[in-house]
């Protein structure tokens, strides 16, 4: 480990490399690593993942932080290779729409950049601030915009990575259409860095929407509620984000964002946009359908109070590393069902449960909190029948974050079913020594 | 595909193609290149044993399928 840092320190200048204490601040789920460093090109994430694979040190990859509560408690932590530094706008065609970007750039920085030019990459995932590209692609990160745009999968055109051995290799090209050999950029999206360490990402643009309003309402019940969703999926509207919170997670975001989302079981906040001609039309459509299924009074959020509103619900997982963030997909017709459950079962156990969902994906967010001595066996009991009920709605359920304790307690990916032969058999083909993020991916891989 | 793609970025399609078809049952050939199947390939393996690019070629005016 010893001769490790020093080869690291010849490649990437002692002023980017930390080490004893320092390294305690890059600690996943409190395993602190030996060394941090920040290579400043593709060549020295080349040459410090070279050293790694001859010295066979456990490398995790690390952009911004805000994905790395994601995986399973690591067995061990070598070296975290900080991406930071890599964070340039390699190239932007405005007329082609297409960007490519190094994967350790912020993505507020990224949108800021892009907005000069009225477009933007159409990832809201939470932590934008903090959050970079290549962290949002290794983990997949999205936020309820997906309804409308996608996810990384849908935006990524072209890719860089280096290989656990240093190899640099491509994928995919600057134009929308490329389709000769296999699709090898898909492959690392979620593969939370097991694979390969994104270090280039090439995505297509949408434009700036001129404007984009809210309509936010409660409703007496989830299920009345999910009656509103069903008619607003089954129009002709086209919705930007469509979310339904529980009265817990409503109060919460009404507090953040300083306003007050009405008193219910459940709130529907349904975006548009578009023009702001087709804006109005849209929302006041969206309130017609609203109304008749029983929910009210309507407000229509703008500007600022709009941005702070999203802002909540993006950023709703605090992280003051007690709670346990799930993640489940179910079908869009259970989405009342999995506010419901998710209620019933933390009642069970003495928890405390905020739940968004992204009512129009079937996407659902579980914020679990709870106190006392026994909070974390608590808390991971609550796992299994949640992710039962997730199977039983044709979906899954992901741990996103939760202290180690819970972890320990906990299978946090779950089943992945008949394909994880074939992603053991990935892995071993992209990384037999196994040095990245090693233990964290489903499987222990 | 040797003019679109270096060997390392071959290599990695090669590795995934080897964890669904280890045996190399399904297409042959078809698309990841083989020196049978691909005549680039295969003018890489003929300039192993003694082809001589012509001048064009070097000066980069022409380009040999």
């Amino acid at each position: 480990m010893i001769d490790l840092a020093k080869t690291l320190e010849e490649i990437v200048g002692a002023e980017h490399l930390r080490a004893d204490g320092e390294a305690g601040r890059y600690a996943v789920d409190g395993v602190a690593p030996g060394a941090v460093v920040f290579p400043g090109s593709v060549e020295e994430v080349s040459g410090v993942l070279a050293a790694c694979h001859a010295a066979k040190a456990a490398v995790v990859p690390w952009g911004g932080g805000t994905s790395m509560g994601l995986g399973a408690v690591p067995p061990k932590v070598d070296v975290v290779l900080g991406l930071s530094r890599l964070n340039h706008v390699i190239d932007h065609e405005p007329g082609d729409m297409t960007s490519t970007v190094q994967a350790g750039m912020v993505l507020t920085d990224y949108q800021a950049y892009l907005g000069r030019h009225r477009q933007f990459l159409a990832l809201d995932p939470p932590g934008a601030d903090r959050a970079t590209i290549g962290g949002i692609l290794a983990a997949n990160a999205s936020g309820p915009r997906r309804l409308r745009y996608g996810t990384a999968r849908d935006l990524l055109i072209g890719e860089r990575v280096v290989h656990a051995d240093g190899t640099v290799t491509k994928g995919g090209a600057k134009v929308v259409k490329n389709v000769t050999g296999y699709d090898m950029n898909k492959l690392y999206v979620g593969s939370l860095g097991t694979l390969g360490v994104i270090v280039e990402a090439t995505f297509r643009l949408y434009p700036l929407p001129p404007a984009e309003r809210t309509c936010l309402a409660p409703f007496p019940t989830a299920a009345k509620a999910r009656e509103a969703i069903a008619k607003i999926l089954d129009s002709p509207l086209v919705p930007s984000a469509v979310e339904l919170l529980n009265e817990a997670a409503a109060a919460a975001v009404g507090r953040r964002a300083g306003l007050e989302p009405g008193k219910g079981a459940a709130v529907l906040a349904v975006a548009v946009a578009s023009v702001p001609e087709a804006v109005a039309a849209q929302l006041e459509t969206v309130q017609t359908l609203g109304r008749g299924a029983g929910g009210g009074p309507f407000q229509v959020l703008d500007g600022e109070a709009h941005d702070r509103f999203w802002g909540a619900v993006r950023d709703f997982a605090p992280g003051d590393g007690t709670t346990m963030v799930c993640k489940a997909t179910v079908l869009i017709a259970r989405v009342a069902d999995a506010v419901w459950q998710g209620e019933s079962i933390a009642a069970k156990q003495g928890l405390r449960v905020a739940v968004i969902s992204e009512a129009g994906t079937g996407v659902v967010r579980y914020y679990f909190q709870a106190e006392g001595t026994d909070a974390a066996a608590r808390l991971a009991a609550a796992v299994a029948p949640l992710r039962a009920f997730a199977a039983e709605a044709a979906g899954h359920l992901v741990v996103l974050q939760a202290p180690p304790q819970v972890k320990a307690a906990a299978d946090v990916w779950g089943s992945v079913g008949d394909g994880f032969p074939l992603m053991r058999a990935l892995k071993e083909q992209f990384d037999p020594e196994r040095i990245l993020n090693p233990g964290r991916f489903v499987g222990g891989l | 595909m040797p003019l679109m793609y270096s060997p390392a970025d071959l290599e990695a399609m090669t590795k995934v193609k080897r964890v669904w078809n280890p045996t190399g049952l399904l297409n042959p050939g078809k698309v990841l290149p083989t020196s049978k199947s691909c005549v680039e390939v295969g003018a890489a393996g003929k300039r192993d044993i003694g082809y001589k690019p012509h001048r064009i070629e070097q000066e980069g005016l022409a380009q040999r399928f």
